[in-house]
């Protein structure tokens, strides 16, 4: 018989108490669990987000930065334009390998939902060699590519009509792009004229995306494009520097939440084990009186409220991860912005971590009551009714 | 020589404003092997003198010579040390842990000292529990309880057996079968010492100490066994 086995017996005296502290300790733990992966996975997609952009900066007419950071992740509509005089100028300057126009703006197709269209020549599928497509790229100006979500989405295969409210023109899918997992897979495409028509924009682009010979060259770059008139330029620590200035309010507002979360429940940890102390007082005694010292006291009741929390701990992380997806639909409901991939993953260093918080809590919440239980004198307890 | 020798042990405690004076200069000696029974009056002093002979509580002045080591000054660990080595208790209200078996309860005292030598079998052999081993405390009766609490005292083999009304919570049939089992363990030699109220139990023993208002009044009623 051992200590651990006393105290997990005298736990499970106390089942319901014992299963709501547990709960409590584990809704606590599963909170922060989920939201330091977040946090790990937030970062590690962004910057995949970025590097999937194709390009090292982009140009777009002056703006509202955070507008021009959404417009470039997720796709926007941005009335002011660049013409392919800037493509031009931006092309020939020294340390630039590629500028490649892109168009984007939004129109309702029939089924009546807003869609980005994006139109790309193909400088724009140069940006994107990974792109995996079914069927052909664009046979003539009334292609378009779907990806694969959408065309499952709508029931589209290759071959399929497609259509846009208010035009006449009809357009015939000719390719599907398999899943990027990145914003790819949130617009559908067509040949860059034919969009630039679309909106009576001929001749115009909403950005332009450059590739560097020199990453650190940037900064030149940077200043030659900003010369140009009504131009600015965005380069990717920008929009990452952007996006993450975004987040750190609503960040702020989570950590609070969940340290709150965590400290409460270890008040409730502190509450059921002291409560459990002052319902033994005369157990306890006896245990002096049997040849206890104040050392073993102490140890047997700080491993009942460690066990606890260690318990709520695990449970809290492994209800985490199970219910990953649910807990990051919520979190992307709250956050500002969220990158296309997946944002919880299981990652052993946080799960340990997590576990290790919970542990924390248990020595923590545990330390008051065990010094109580620890310092009752035997005959007191023994005589107390 | 003595196992327990006091000298004018004396013991107060402070009820708000006055003092009570629960067991004023108490001297006894103690031979080893003796089976002693403490009788006397509610409130006489009874349980204060077991709790000092039993290293639970310091006096308030006083001396005790337990096996020859003086035990007043000592600090709390000195203490628990002398409870591990020399003392076994048995209390009224038996204190089994509910979610223990038999054997486990039995054992409970090892866990915080623990020579690597199990008596368990042979102490339950003696209590005649043995056939109880794996049951927990709510499925036995109350003379079974403290039969148990009596292997538990025993488990670390103490010089003393130190028992506060063992039989006050047991009818007359049960409250026999415990005291046969003090005086069979008190013939091998262990030295017993028993609060109790009942006349039939205390003439059992070989001497009767009897306290009143925290005196004892008298200590040589020896007979022999
Ligand atoms: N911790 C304490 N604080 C104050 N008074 C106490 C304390 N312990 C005992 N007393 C008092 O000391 C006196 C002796 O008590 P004690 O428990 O030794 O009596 P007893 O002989 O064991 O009685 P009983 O037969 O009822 O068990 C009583 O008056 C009691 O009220
Ligand atoms: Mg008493």
């Amino acid at each position: 018989m051992k200590f651990f086995s006393v105290a997990l017996k005298n736990l499970l005296r106390r089942r319901v108490r014992s299963a709501l502290t547990l709960l409590g300790i584990a809704v606590g733990i599963a909170m922060l669990f989920s939201f330091m992966s977040f946090n790990a996975g937030y970062q590690a997609s962004l910057r995949q987000d970025l590097n999937r952009l194709g390009a090292h900066m982009l140009a777009i007419a002056k703006g509202c930065p955070y507008e021009a950071t959404a417009m470039v992740m997720h796709g926007g509509v941005i009335e002011d334009y660049l013409t392919e005089e800037h493509i031009a100028t931006i092309r020939a300057m020294p340390n630039v390998k590629t500028a490649v126009g892109m168009f984007m703006n939004q129109k309702i197709v029939h089924q009546g939902k807003p869609v980005i269209i994006q139109g790309l020549d193909e400088a724009g599928f140069a940006l994107k060699p990974w792109w995996v497509i079914e069927g052909e790229r664009f046979v003539d100006a009334n292609s378009v590519i779907l990806p694969a979500g959408k065309a499952t989405e709508t029931g589209l295969t290759l071959g399929s009509e497609y259509r846009i409210s208010g035009v006449d023109q009809v357009f015939t899918v000719t390719g599907i792009l398999q899943k990027t997992g990145s914003q790819d897979d949130q617009f559908i495409y067509m040949p860059l004229l034919t969009a630039q028509r679309l909106f009576n924009a001929e001749g115009k682009v909403t950005s332009v995306a450059i590739q560097l010979e020199d990453l650190r060259q940037v900064q030149a770059v940077v200043d030659l494009v900003q010369a140009l008139p009504d131009v600015q330029a965005i380069t990717m620590s920008q929009m990452l520097g952007t996006v993450q200035t975004l987040m750190e309010s609503a960040q702020a507002l989570i950590t609070s939440i969940v340290v709150v979360a965590v400290l409460i429940s270890a008040l409730g940890v502190l509450n059921s084990i002291l409560t459990s102390v002052f319902e033994r007082t005369r157990e306890i005694g006896m245990m002096k009186a049997v040849g206890a010292g104040a050392v073993d006291i102490f140890a047997l009741v700080w491993i009942e409220s460690i066990l606890l929390t260690a318990s709520g701990g695990v449970v809290g992380i492994a209800a985490a991860i199970g219910a990953g997806t649910l807990i990051e639909g919520a979190l992307r409901g709250i956050l500002p912005f969220a990158p296309a991939g997946n944002l919880i993953t299981f990652n052993p260093d946080i799960a340990g971590m997590s576990l290790l918080v919970s542990v924390i809590l248990g020595v923590v919440a545990g330390a008051y009551p065990a010094l109580r239980a620890s310092q009752l004198s035997p005959m007191e307890a023994i005589r107390s009714e | 020589m003595s196992v327990i020798k006091t000298g004018k042990l004396c013991k107060h405690y402070r009820r708000g404003s006055e003092t009570v004076y629960a067991l004023q200069n108490a001297t006894l000696a103690i031979e080893a092997g003796e089976f002693v029974a403490i009788v006397g009056p509610s409130g006489s002093g009874k349980t204060t003198l077991m709790n000092l002979l039993g290293c639970l509580d310091t006096p308030t002045s006083g001396s005790y010579r337990l096996r020859g080591q003086e035990v007043t000054g000592l600090k709390e660990s000195g203490l628990v040390r002398l409870r591990q080595e020399n003392i076994g208790f048995v209390f009224q209200q038996f204190f089994l842990l509910p979610t223990l078996t038999v054997e486990e309860n039995t054992e409970l005292p090892l866990l915080f000292r623990d020579k690597g030598k199990r008596l368990t079998h042979e102490l339950l052999e003696t209590v005649g529990l043995s056939h109880r081993r794996k049951h927990l405390p709510k499925e036995l009766s109350g003379g079974e309880m403290q039969r148990v609490a009596i292997a538990r005292a025993l488990i670390n083999s103490p010089a003393i057996l130190l028992a506060d009304e063992p039989t006050g919570n047991l009818d007359s049939k049960n409250s026999l079968k415990v005291i046969e089992l003090f005086r069979e363990l008190n013939s091998k030699g262990l030295t017993t010492i028993i609060v109790t109220h009942n006349r039939e139990i205390a003439a059992m023993a070989n001497r009767t100490i009897s306290i009143s208002d925290g005196q004892i009044e008298e200590h040589a009623l020896r007979k022999t066994p």
